[in-house]
């Protein structure tokens, strides 16, 4: 069913006898569409409105507007009208630079992240490729063995590159990134190096002279930009490498500014990432539907039987894959949009006011022979030339945040090019035609609504064309309802990210050290070309497991032994890591459809080393740790989402892999023993289900969490070696403490947060001004109005009285509308990955105080006026 | 009659509809160009040319009745009328003369 909303305004744009004909077709598309993504047929759905707007309303409004000949008296009348209102411009002027300004920031944020081109001949050719379980939403790796096979094979690829990346020390002390690469990674970018020769594939064979290629900036910084560098041999990790090339100024490839080492990918142990260029004429599309063919995905990351994995070709530059992403990038510019429209609105209601008080003259315009076509065209172009250096003043704020943006981001892709382009001025130009039609066309409709002949009469006698009665009564509530119903949205969501954080979670993050572990893969299998039946797979898996569980206790007691460490336990991720969930099944019951938990596999003292401890019921215990898990724990969130509330201890709950049906019926029955605190796994699941932790179970990889006093970094080189005694295989990567795991969410989140309440604030302001001017003005032009009534012997009470009523009615009009306006922002808002707060009471009190304040003031000096004028004055008064 | 040619979009939606027969309306039209034609068809547009077509007496539309329609919601069907087969005869005409003579230059890679 086609969104009421929706439904609603392509009635208002539609003509009479097609409407329900295309409103019937429109919905056939959108359940259509629905069926394969809905949140996507939703996007669908809302871009129909402007683009029916526009073919059906947009000629309509082009004759009443553009038949217009605008001369340039006119355009010299409208900037002397601009500059005699200079109030109104002035505040046109901020209100919507300030719209435009954060509306066209917002774009070009989005038009530079994810549609900036690679800037390489074919680079939109260029994709990456990757195994996706689509069941638990992770994007995997490729393993080396399993990238040479496809490579071999496949035939939509013209180039089809692996790397891995790895900091190394060069010389003695300086770190940089290396990307260990295949010849086709720099090879696919079709850019000759500076000077020099681009690696080949002997280049990585074993026994082959060690070789590698330097960026420019390198070259320059650490080798003086010396002219005879080729040949010359650099210390890299403490091997001599031999300079093959210098790569161009500003080349960098896939990510950054880094030096480039051939590595034979049959060496790479670990997982590689890869990216292919396409050849020409060969879509993503056909090339996913090959490597669906082809892939073997890597059993060591089919984490269950139910698990499905696609391959997933996504252009390199525009990393945008589901509707999650897609949402994170439509949703802030909606609401910027509509920010620029409740600036716009503002606008308008005041140029209303303006327009009002001119109805005389707009009358003896059309006294004088002008059409309402003209008159409407005078007065929009009144407006539009304050529009114009409005949108330009918020262009350029938008160029300087984007600045600073880019600035402040130092490790950016380096294609992401955040400048203001064409694109984004033509956006701009958009948004000013929008905030002209918004704030100069709808009141010019309003003012020469009706008979502009019968106005002259009225105009004579120094009444309005725009009656003062309900139609105020209606514009202010309404201004009063978008604006309070879009700041207190603002404010909760505002709010809600800046919230976004592990502080009151109370976690130890600056004193614990995090890293994976990986025991690598069963040396039985590492020859793709012997054929395992899938028994001999499992037995040789599950004997590698034990392997792998006995070397990981072997490496927790050595870890537990480095100077320091009080405690240290495994997990299969810690809060700040990417989200794994699963459906939950509730035994007898729970709460309508299956709904996602957070996942955690904990080991041994994980809760200790989170300095958590349990709320009710106990941690596992050893029994439970090992052989077949029936027990879990889970946490207040998960019983408020998925138990109702009340007690968990001894329910029990299935956990479901299979993402499209959510089916548990095949997995056993896990008995809740105990609840945790909340420790912030849960903060970015979409569905807010909380967390269910379960004893780890043997693995090849999980996360190892060191704490103790001190520095945890001056623990990484005894884990290092510490894994090395253990098993030279095991590789220790991605350390890091847990503060810096948790930073890059918490700072986006917060940054978007900061946003939210700063636009707020800033609309919330131009509101107040705006409702000031309209209120103003009605209760001024009630003066003549006043006096006779004072005159005819009524009490200055009573009429204080009555304006005041008549305001506070409007007051709480608008304010009921606002919160009508607020739930439903947030309903939409609701479908972010993270959870909303009830918002500060103080902050979402502030909004209607704020705005009732400027009422009263602006009731207060015209009333003062209107009261203390002398009954014969009102009767001559204008 | 003020205009006695087709513009390219109003043979694309009459086209699509005569390939349709009795199943041609505004969703399945916007279909056929696009799968058929292989073009960007906004279907707003299609809809603006629908009605611009009907004026002009080239198509005539009909409603289906309530209990013949899927889930009770009737489409709006569109039917080509001869003036409109006639312009689109016409309209091949031109475009066959304007091709002839130059298969030479058109098929020479």
């Amino acid at each position: 069913m086609l969104p009421g909303v929706v439904a609603w305004l392509l009635r208002r744009v539609l003509p009479a006898d097609w409407r329900e004909d295309i409103i019937r077709d429109v919905e056939e598309a959108y359940g259509i569409r629905s069926g394969t993504s809905p949140v996507r047929a939703w996007l669908w759905a809302w871009a129909q409105v402007p683009v029916f707007a526009v073919r059906f309303i947009g000629p309509r409004l082009r004759d009443l507007v553009t038949d217009v000949p605008v001369t340039s008296l006119d355009l010299r009348l409208a900037v002397r009208s601009a500059r005699r209102h200079w109030g109104l411009s002035l505040l046109t002027i901020v209100a919507i630079a300030f719209g435009i300004g954060a509306t066209t920031a917002g774009f070009g944020l989005i038009a530079g992240a994810f549609f900036s081109p690679l800037p390489f001949p074919g680079g939109d050719r260029i994709h990456e490729v990757v195994d996706y379980n689509t069941t638990r939403s992770i994007a995997l790796w490729m393993s080396g063995e399993e990238y040479v096979r496809r490579r071999d094979v496949l035939t939509s690829f013209e180039f089809f590159g692996a790397y891995q990346s790895r900091a190394v020390v060069l010389g003695t002390e300086r770190r940089v990134i290396a990307r260990f690469i295949t010849p086709e990674i720099l090879a696919m970018t079709e850019t000759p190096p500076l000077m020099g020769r681009l690696p080949e594939a002997a280049d990585a064979l074993a026994g082959a002279e060690p070789v590698v290629v330097l960026p420019y900036d390198l070259w320059q910084s650490a080798l003086g930009g010396e002219a005879g560098v080729i040949g010359s041999r650099v210390e890299i990790a403490g091997v001599d490498r031999t300079v093959i090339a210098v790569m161009p100024p500003d080349f960098a490839f896939p990510w950054g500014y880094e030096i480039w080492i051939p590595m034979d990918p049959r060496g790479m142990t670990d997982r590689v990432q890869v990216i292919g260029k396409l050849r020409e004429g060969v879509n993503a599309e056909a090339a996913r539907a090959e490597l669906a063919v082809v892939a073997r995905p890597d059993p060591r990351q089919v984490q269950s039987p139910d698990d499905v994995i696609r391959p997933l070709v996504t252009p390199l530059n525009r990393p945008v894959t589901g509707d999650a992403q897609l949402l994170f990038l439509a949703a802030p510019l909606g609401a910027l949009v509509l920010l620029l429209v409740v600036m716009a609105t503002n606008v308008a209601t005041v140029v209303l006011a303006r327009n009002a008080a001119r109805s005389g003259e707009l009358a003896v315009r059309v006294a004088m022979g002008a059409s309402r076509r003209r008159v409407i065209g005078l007065l929009v172009l009144e407006v539009g030339v304050t529009v114009i250096v409005a949108a330009a003043a918020g262009l350029v704020l938008a160029q300087t945040g984007l600045r600073l943006l880019e600035n402040w981001i130092t490790d950016l892709p380096f294609w992401i090019d955040l400048s203001v382009d064409l694109r984004v001025v033509a956006f701009t130009m958009a948004l000013a035609a929008l905030a002209t039609a918004v704030a100069g066309l709808v009141p010019a409709l309003r003012t020469t609504k009706g008979s502009l002949h019968d106005n002259l009469k009225d105009g004579g006698r120094g009444t309005s064309v725009v009656r003062f009665g309900r139609a105020t009564d209606a514009i202010i509530i309404s201004e009063l309802g978008i604006s309070v119903g879009f700041l207190a949205a603002a404010a909760i969501l505002g709010q809600s990210l800046l919230s976004f954080g592990f502080a009151r979670y109370g976690l130890p993050s600056e004193e614990t050290l995090v890293a994976q572990v990986y025991f690598g893969q069963p040396p039985e299998l590492a020859d793709p070309d012997v054929f395992h039946s899938p028994e001999e797979r499992a037995t040789i898996w599950d004997a590698f497991f034990a392997d792998a569980t006995r070397q990981r206790a072997r490496l927790l007691d050595r870890t537990l032994e480095l100077p320091g460490v009080r405690t240290a336990a495994v997990g299969s991720r810690f809060p700040g890591d990417e989200s794994e969930t699963a459906f939950i099944e509730v035994e007898n019951g729970g709460r309508g459809s299956p709904r996602r938990a957070e996942l955690a596999a904990v080991g041994e003292g994980y809760f200790e080393l989170l300095g958590a401890a349990p709320l009710q019921g106990r941690d596992f215990s050893a029994a439970e740790r090992t052989g077949e898990i029936r027990v879990a724990l889970v946490d207040q969130p998960f019983i408020d989402a998925h138990l109702g509330g009340g007690n968990a201890i001894g329910r029990r709950i299935r956990l479901a892999s299979d993402a499209n049906s959510g089916d548990a019926s095949a997995q056993p029955w896990l008995e809740i023993v105990g609840v945790m605190p909340d420790l912030g796994l849960a903060v970015g699941d979409p569905a807010r289900g909380g967390t269910v932790y379960t004893p780890i179970a043997p693995t090849n990889i999980l996360w190892l969490g060191i704490r103790g006093d001190g520095s945890p970094w001056r623990w990484t080189p005894g884990l290092i070696e510490a894994a090395r005694e253990v098993d030279p295989a095991i590789r220790v990567q991605g350390t890091q403490t847990l503060e810096d795991m948790m930073m890059v969410p918490v700072t986006l989140y917060r940054a978007l947060g900061i946003g939210f309440l700063v636009l707020g604030g800033i609309a919330l302001l131009l509101s107040a001004a705006s409702l000031h001017a309209v209120t103003a003005s009605a209760v001024t032009r009630r003066t003549r109005e006043m006096g006779i009534r004072r005159a005819l012997g009524a009490p200055s009470g009573t009429l204080v009285v009555s304006t005041v009523r008549r305001a506070a009615i409007q007051l709480g009009a608008g304010i009921l509308l606002g919160a009508g306006i607020a739930f439903g922002l947030l309903q939409l808002a609701a479908i972010f990955p993270w959870r909303l707060g009830p918002g500060n009471p103080a902050v979402l009190a502030a909004v209607p105080l704020v705005l009732g304040l400027a009422l009263l003031l602006a009731l207060a000096g015209p009333l003062a006026r209107a009261l203390s004028i002398r009954p014969a004055d009102a009767l001559r008064y204008e | 009659m003020k205009k006695d040619t087709l513009g390219e979009f109003e043979e694309l939606v009459m086209l699509a509809a005569l390939r349709l027969g009795d199943d041609a309306y505004g969703l399945s039209i916007t279909n056929e160009i696009v799968e058929t034609a292989e073009r960007a068809a906004v279907r707003a547009s299609v809809y603006v040319t629908l009605r611009r077509l009907e004026r002009r007496g080239l198509i005539t539309t009909h409603r289906e009745s309530a209990e013949d329609a899927p889930n009770g919601k009737p489409r709006r069907f569109v039917k080509v009328q001869p003036r409109g087969l006639e312009l689109l005869r016409a309209s091949r005409r031109s475009l066959q003369n304007m091709w002839s003579g130059l298969e030479d230059v058109l098929e020479a890679k």
